[in-house]
């Protein structure tokens, strides 16, 4: 069942004469309890479309529809149905009210019912209950984004939109944020943005590539490794790296070696060979499959390119 | 429309959540009262019983005037720019977005402020009122004229609050032109001295003003009930013409800012 479709978006933002064209016809689906991310460089058009699927901002051609309701005509609607962590949403909050504070505003003006228990659930979730009565501004970066992430989920809505959950966390914290969507979201359909390719590769069903406002790609991480990437690396740590990836035509990445192979046991045997005969010493070889961050540079070079 | 109704309540009680743990802001509000005061006392000191020649319409002596003109001054002004500095706030912070994201109208959002500003105006008034009270002993005589001018008056300068808040998201910088409003609006409302004591040309720039009908219909209220009814019609009028230019301006304002995704900025 499609949750999300949206169909042709396009946004420009006109001002003093000129005009930038931030999303041109973006159209994509998604399924219910699918993680769907986006990516893109910066102005790529991630938060706009986010923003857009919000209803907080109007698109200018296209429409998308949610749950569905229509963006255009069905706002109320469709913010009764979804819960957004976007842009810099650490101030979307009231650093002068309590962490439960800001709770219970939020969960008071969005009608939730039974909100007292609610809340409690979200602070136990989200380790947060010894701080509750801290004003927020005493919160770290990380306790700010939890409070931000449960503001989202207080009325349990069925959509989340995340705009870079992560950015600007420490390394714990944003485990401890990934497990627990993992763990408890899993009835939910996500849409999640973030210039950390291997966060979207790790959380996200499906992705979407977006560049200077446009999509390039769309697919199943999977598929489109096998698509779009049918070699493998090889890595190698050798004494003298720079002769190596001459004589082979790699480049050198981390002090190593890399080059793409279709045929690994072909290569494998050209590497010893010239390794052999230029006296380089070998002291590590291993193979890897192409990440996403792979195919992003891939995408966005030949888009670029044209 | 309950819901709507609801919301008021929870914005109110927050903003005054916020405004108690900003303790030098709300001491320093409350200096500030008190300090405009001295002005009022000053003035009394200087004046105290004497009725200038300018005053003999309104059959007050100048310190029951100037009470009377700084009551309505302080509580409508702040009935007025309160939605629209709020709304500022709210967008500089980057809270209205979420807010709007509860699906909560802003037509609630800018009553609630309006009432939040109600609040604030009144706390000036009781200290005023207290104050000519016991330290002039100057009693207004108000009536049931006197408060239906004042409601009125409530709601046209909620009108012109959300005209206000309607500029503040559509042209943003609009916070800037509210002091010099506020002084040429307080020159032409006869809030200090009667307009009449103007030059003729300048008087007819006070017709002009709609705080004016305020401030004068409630003195005429208080003196001379029976002429009240010309102030209760135009400022009805005003109140019907406030409310609908000001739904206006904050419905395309909201557009605008949609339009071109400016919620989150000032």
């Amino acid at each position: 069942m499609k949750v999300i479709q949206a169909r042709n978006l396009t946004k420009i933002y006109r001002g003093r004469g000129r005009s930038l064209k931030a999303i041109d016809r973006i159209s994509f689906e998604i399924k219910k309890g699918e993680i769907f991310g986006i990516v893109g460089p910066t102005g790529a058009g991630k938060t706009t479309t986010i923003k857009i699927l919000s209803t907080l901002i109007i698109p200018d051609e296209g429409n998308a529809i949610i749950d569905g309701y229509d963006i255009l005509n069905d706002r109320d609607k469709i913010r009764k149905r979804i819960g957004v962590v976007a842009g810099e949403f650490t101030r979307a909050l009231y650093w002068r009210l309590t962490g439960r504070g800001n709770l219970e505003f939020f969960a008071k003006i969005r009608g939730v019912k039974d909100y007292e228990n609610r809340i409690n659930y979200l602070l136990d979730l989200f380790n947060l209950k010894e701080y509750e009565n801290e004003l927020l501004m005493k919160y770290s970066t990380g306790m700010k984004h939890k409070i931000a992430l449960a503001v989202a989920l207080l009325n349990d809505p069925p959509i989340l939109f995340l705009d870079e959950p992560l950015t600007g966390i420490d390394p714990v914290t944003s485990y401890e944020i990934k497990e627990l969507i993992k763990k408890e979201f899993r009835d939910k359909t996500i849409i999640w943005t973030s210039h950390n390719l291997y966060e979207i590769e790790e959380m996200c069903h499906r992705v979407l590539i977006l560049n200077r406002g446009r999509k390039v790609l769309e697919g199943k991480v999977d598929e489109l490794k096998n698509k779009y990437w049918n070699y493998k690396k090889i890595i190698i740590e050798c004494s003298d790296p720079s002769l190596l990836a001459d004589e082979i035509g790699g480049e050198i990445v981390n002090e190593r070696v890399e080059i793409k192979a279709e045929n690994v046991g072909e290569m494998l045997n050209e590497i010893v060979e010239i390794a052999r005969e230029k006296k380089i010493e070998l002291q590590g070889i291993s193979t890897a499959k192409p990440s996403l961050e792979d195919i992003f540079m891939m995408v966005i070079k030949n888009d670029r390119g044209n | 429309m309950i819901e709507e109704i609801k919301k008021i309540g929870i914005f109110i009680k927050r903003d005054f959540k916020i405004l108690f743990t900003y303790r030098l802001a709300f001491s320093a509000m409350f200096l500030n009262m008190l300090f405009n005061l001295f002005y009022f006392i000053l003035f009394g000191s200087m004046f105290g019983e004497k009725m200038p020649d300018a005053l003999l319409p309104y059959k007050q002596d100048f310190v029951t005037y100037l009470l009377l003109g700084s009551i309505g001054w302080s509580f409508l002004w702040s009935v007025m720019s309160s939605s629209s500095i709020a709304l500022r706030n709210e967008m500089m912070m980057g809270t209205l977005e979420s807010i709007l994201l509860s699906s909560t109208k802003i037509t609630t959002i800018i009553i609630s402020y309006t009432i939040f500003g109600c609040f604030m105006g009144l706390l000036s008034t009781v200290i005023f009122l207290a104050v000519g009270y016991f330290v002039y002993h100057v009693h207004l005589a108000a009536n049931i004229f006197t408060f239906i001018i004042f409601a009125l008056s409530i709601l046209m300068m909620s009108g012109i609050g959300m005209l206000f808040s309607g500029l503040t998201i559509w042209v943003k910088n609009i916070g800037q032109t509210i002091p010099l409003i506020q002084n040429i609006t307080m020159f032409f409302s006869g809030v200090y001295f009667p307009v009449s004591v103007l030059p003729s040309y300048l008087q007819k720039i006070a017709t002009f003003i709609p705080f004016y009908y305020s401030i004068e219909g409630m003195r005429i209220s208080i003196v001379s009930p029976e002429k009240s009814m010309e102030y209760i019609v135009i400022l009805s009028f005003l109140v019907v013409i406030f409310i609908i230019i000001g739904l206006y301006a904050l419905n395309k304002g909201m557009e605008k800012a949609m339009k071109e995704g400016s919620l989150a900025f000032y």
